[in-house]
């Protein structure tokens, strides 16, 4: 009697919640699957069931472009988020008790900026007449401006520095965990801080440094600011194509079909990351 | 030999840092200029473009918005999750429970950009678009997650004997609650609240998406000045934003919550 009342009252206290993420996700987000097979005219979705969208954008050279395109850069941000991110992650563990919290606000302050200020300030540096080509200019190096955004490069560089405090932050977390004993007795034995590097340090930073690369990677795929701000339409990636579709060319069903293709990889990355966590967890067990 | 590798790490850090740095320092430095047009090194010295930020009413609404917003939307998440939390809280290790955790948390998972494709659809279907409950459900449903995370990390720690203890003495239901869980809770709803209301009024893709005119917040109100008129009002905006940014970080390490930072996305 006891328990059926019990299982009443929890039900009763959860399903306000659950209302919350059924009413204002789940459903909104069956409704733009379900609307993903529709085709579009005009900007109105029509009521033929059909696959069309998929098979235009699996079949066509220019999607297929966009999808590697996106995975590289994401990949790309990832591994100059790990190389940046690691020496600083390192110095941070390593520096003096005192300097500690001021270092880790200067990693971690820029993450509660908000992002279109962050990019902002990198159209300023990398614009026309922004930073990098005044000081350029006056060294003499350049004749003319240096087209900086609006491009690869001005996307890379401005979403490396957006992301990259993740990456520290995991990196330094599992790195407090190494005992400092381990690799001073490395250091003894006379392992070349490479080869310590390569056979101590990396195995045991791995579980952090695989946490910050799928949440980096994960996160990259997804951004839209950044790509949208400093890469614009001149680049081929895949939010901005979500964007463009849904706000610019109102092709909404093709927009959604795009973005069912990127919910597809972001949860693929999670259960990648998913298996190398378990894995690396039973090697230290 | 190792000296020198030391200096060039230690060089190659301050660079790093310069880099992770720099576009908030070229912002702030940009407000202050006598021009109205970005040049380097910054000349003059000048606070009119905080004064035309004001007196141009572009910002001043949006950014009441977003605070009115934050506030709101984490109090709707809190009024939610705490039951929740509390209703799961003796099943944690069950698997319909870890399931329906997972469904409380799966804002976090999935990109905000197709949360903002299915929620303009779902909007525009329900001529929703561009109102205030529709930005009320959409961040409450952003934040709700940080709040349940915080909360019921605080609502497992409480031992049953203090609740059965209250009963045996005589307390009502509701008096147990705000005399014994309440104050249990009261950490995890704080740190919960802190959070909740940064990601509320630093969201961008989601409002952009379903707010035209009307409802729009400040980080999208700047995003359109930037492509309207770019002038150093807009740096003058960012600043104010730069400085809130570094308030809140001073305030959540005094709290010793800084390092939850790195966990959100």
């Amino acid at each position: 009697m006891k328990s059926t009342r019990n299982v009443a009252l929890t039900l009763l206290l959860i399903v306000p919640a659950i209302l919350l993420l059924v009413g204002v996700l789940v459903v909104p987000l069956t409704e733009i699957v379900g609307a993903s097979f529709y085709r579009a005219n005009m900007g109105i979705i029509g009521d033929e069931f059909s696959f069309d969208n998929y098979r235009q954008i699996l079949t066509s050279l220019l999607y297929w472009e966009i999808f590697l395109k996106t995975i590289g850069s994401a990949l790309l941000v990832t591994f100059l988020c790990a190389i940046f991110g690691y020496p600083i992650a390192a110095h941070l563990v390593r520096a003096p008790a005192r300097y500690q919290p001021i270092l880790f606000f200067l990693v971690a302050a820029p993450l509660l900026v908000n992002t279109v200020v962050r990019t902002y300030g990198w159209l300023l540096i990398l614009g026309q007449v922004g930073v990098v080509n005044v000081v350029l200019r006056q060294l003499g190096l350049t004749d003319g401006p240096l087209r900086l955004t609006s491009n690869y490069f001005g996307m890379i560089i401005g979403s490396v520095q957006v992301f990259m405090p993740f990456m520290i932050l995991s990196i330094a977390t599992s790195m407090r965990g190494i005992d400092r004993h381990v690799l001073q007795a490395a250091d003894i034995l006379g392992a070349t801080p490479a080869h310590r590097l390569r056979t101590i340090e990396l195995p045991l930073i791995a579980p952090g440094l695989i946490a910050g690369a799928v949440l980096v990677f994960g996160l990259m795929l997804g951004a839209f600011v950044t790509p949208l701000m400093l890469g614009g339409t001149a680049i081929k990636y895949l939010s901005v194509s979500v964007y463009m579709d849904s706000m610019v060319t109102f092709n909404l069903p093709r927009a959604i079909a795009l973005s069912m293709v990127l919910l597809f990889v972001v949860s693929l990355a999670y259960t990648i990351q998913a298996a190398l966590t378990k894995k690396y967890s039973q090697v230290h067990a | 030999m190792s000296t020198f590798f030391r200096l060039l790490f230690n060089l190659l850090v301050v660079v790093i840092y310069l880099y992770l740095l720099a576009p908030l320092i070229v912002v702030v430095l940009f407000s202050f200029s006598d021009r109205s047009f970005f040049s380097f090194p910054p000349t003059g010295f000048s606070f009119q473009w905080y004064v035309a930020a004001w007196q141009s009413g572009a910002f001043t609404e949006p950014a009441i918005r977003s605070l009115v917003l934050a506030v709101v939307a984490s109090l709707f998440a809190a009024v939610l999750a705490i039951p929740a939390c509390l209703g799961l809280r003796r099943y944690k290790g069950r698997r319909w429970a870890g399931l329906l955790e997972f469904l409380l948390i799966s804002p976090l998972v999935v990109p905000a950009l197709i949360i903002g494709i299915a929620l303009l659809y779902f909007f525009l279907r329900l001529n929703l678009i561009d109102t205030w409950i529709a930005m009320l459900a959409a961040h409450t449903l952003l934040v709700f997650p940080f709040m349940f995370r915080s909360i019921f990390v605080s609502a497992v720690g409480i031992q049953s004997q203090y609740e059965e203890a209250s009963e045996i003495l005589g307390a009502s239901p509701w008096t147990t609650f705000r005399n014994v869980v309440f104050p249990f809770l009261l950490p995890g709803i704080t740190s919960g609240a802190i959070f909740a209301f940064i990601i509320s009024f630093d969201q961008f893709t989601v409002s952009l998406f379903i707010s035209q005119v009307d409802q729009i917040t400040l980080p999208v109100a700047l995003y359109r000045y930037l492509y309207d008129v770019n002038d150093p009002v807009a740096a003058a905006v960012s600043s104010a934003l730069v400085g809130f940014g570094l308030i809140l970080a001073i305030a959540l390490q005094r709290l010793g919550l800084l390092r939850h930072v790195g966990g959100q996305a």
